[in-house]
């Protein structure tokens, strides 16, 4: 043991399941459980809607839900949850001292700005000046603010007064693997004794789904489990909305202020496969290799989004591992983005924590009875980027 | 029909944490109802939409900052509302 082991004292969780550990915990441990879906608002598309929140619970000011959308409110509040969860809220020494690493997309477009603007732009040749008028007489002032990727975490600060450093990662999985990887590190080298990391992404909006579709990502036609979408109409990705935050310490910070210990961050490792070029499987099964599996009967939290060639890639790499037993947990939360590896990760230090695994997702996974003293996390980006990461018992 | 002085009030509950009731002709926007700046330029754009005019906020500062005017004059809720009569006139005009 190292009193600069990395060791994750908090979680934050919030998906169409629910909100807290606890009930993430109890449902995602009901054998057969149903995800919660809604098939109508977006068709096509399938959603994984966000559960009821009560805003003024995370977020007591009126004015500061306001100047965000929902992304942004969702994201500060899974990181409340997650301050609250490890015992540090409202505590101001603690959170003036706090580091953060926050995973973000952009926020929500205003949409009824952006049509007005391309019905006018059919009728106007000037549409330098026009794009001024609009922005200038159509945006309100602070919608803007909530559009910026950064100022989830700068919310994160107004709200939670979380004051140390702040980093932000733009994009996708890997933005989540970075701020993971980046947050380990810190620790690791004594840079910081206490970091909350973590993301949010809201799929109930259109521009949201529309950024997937531009690749041609989504799934369409009747819901199927993650790794059951291939050859299926559209591109195997079902999103929901939702977020993950978690307090990561240091062992000797958390040891010293008496902070419950779920499990200790083990190596985090990533990887930016050349995917054009048929990199993919290989790297991602180099990564398998990479992250020194113990020889044993091992389970894997997979953050796998359904996109037909990453999750046949790391379908691939689990079925020559007949040792592993994944969960591929965006069945029934679906696909998070920036939010799916801290959302693995916390999946992992749950099951360590209660000494129990998870029950089969789907009929296609493999059956895990032993009690998980080391769980996998994974994240092979849908686009591009993959992660991974040791999550291990607390001593 | 509502007044300016209504709508601008309503428009200021509605978008701050302020109780509409404790909003009066005298109130300083700034002084007594304690709207922050991020706050107010939420509610001059809402104003702006309300009346289909633009508040020249801008202009008011600079005049505010270099000395021509104190901030009663443009602040104090009495003063904003005539203000924005006039605005709304001048548009018509």
């Amino acid at each position: 043991m190292n009193p600069r082991d990395v060791v994750i004292t908090g979680i934050g969780l919030v998906s169409s399941l629910g909100e807290g550990t606890d009930v993430h915990w109890q449902k995602l441990t009901t054998p057969g459980l149903k995800p919660v879906l809604d098939t109508g608002r977006f068709a096509p598309y399938t959603v994984h809607p966000l559960p009821e929140i009560d805003w003024n619970l995370q977020i007591a000011k009126r004015g500061d839900q306001r100047q965000m959308e929902t992304w942004q409110r969702l994201g500060t509040y899974a990181a409340g949850l997650a301050l609250d969860d490890a015992g540090i809220k409202g505590d101001e020494a603690l959170c003036s001292t706090m580091d953060m690493v926050v995973a973000a997309g952009g926020g929500e477009r205003d949409l009824a700005v952006d049509t007005a603007i391309l019905a006018a732009s059919e009728t106007r040749n000037d549409r330098d000046v026009l794009l001024n008028e609009k922005l200038t007489t159509e945006l309100r002032p602070t919608l803007f603010l909530a559009q910026l990727s950064n100022l989830l975490a700068g919310n994160i600060s107004i709200v939670h007064k979380v004051t140390g450093s702040s980093r932000t990662f733009m994009g996708e999985e890997g933005a989540g693997v970075s701020a993971l990887e980046t947050a380990a590190a810190r620790i690791r080298s004594g840079q910081s004794t206490h970091m909350l990391v973590g993301g949010a992404f809201q799929s109930e909006h259109l521009d949201m789904l529309l950024g997937y579709e531009m690749g041609g990502y989504l799934h369409r036609g009747p819901w199927q489990p993650v790794w059951a979408r291939q050859g299926a109409e559209g591109g195997g990705i079902v999103t929901g909305s939702g977020g993950a935050f978690l307090v990561l310490e240091s062992r000797e910070h958390a040891e010293k202020r008496g902070g419950r210990i779920y499990a200790t961050l083990g190596p985090v490792l990533s990887a930016r496969a050349r995917r054009p070029k048929g990199e993919l499987d290989a790297a991602v099964s180099a990564l398998f290799d990479k992250a020194g599996l113990p020889d044993q009967d091992l389970l894997a939290v997979s953050a796998a989004s359904g996109a037909h060639a990453a999750t046949r890639a790391e379908q691939k790499a689990i079925a020559a591992r007949p040792r592993l037993a994944a969960r591929g947990f965006s069945t029934l939360t679906g696909h998070l983005k920036e939010a799916q590896f801290p959302f693995a990760v916390a999946l992992a230090a749950l099951a360590v924590h209660h000494k129990a695994g998870y029950p089969a997702f789907d009929a296609s996974e493999r059956p895990f009875a032993g009690v998980p003293e080391k769980v996998l996390a994974t994240a092979i980006g849908y686009h591009h980027f993959e992660g991974m990461a040791l999550v291990c018992a607390a001593d | 029909m509502s007044t300016t002085f209504e709508k601008v009030a309503k428009i200021i509950a509605d978008t701050s944490e302020i109780d509409i009731d404790t909003i009066t002709p005298e109130s300083h926007t700034i002084d007594d109802l304690g709207i922050d700046s991020l706050d107010f330029l939420d509610i001059v754009f809402a104003i702006d939409k309300e009346f289909g005019i633009k508040v020249p906020l801008e202009k008011w500062t600079q005049e505010v900052n270099d000395g021509k005017a104190s901030t009663d004059e443009y602040f104090v809720m009495r003063n904003l509302c005539a203000k924005i009569d006039t605005l709304i006139a001048a548009k018509g005009a």
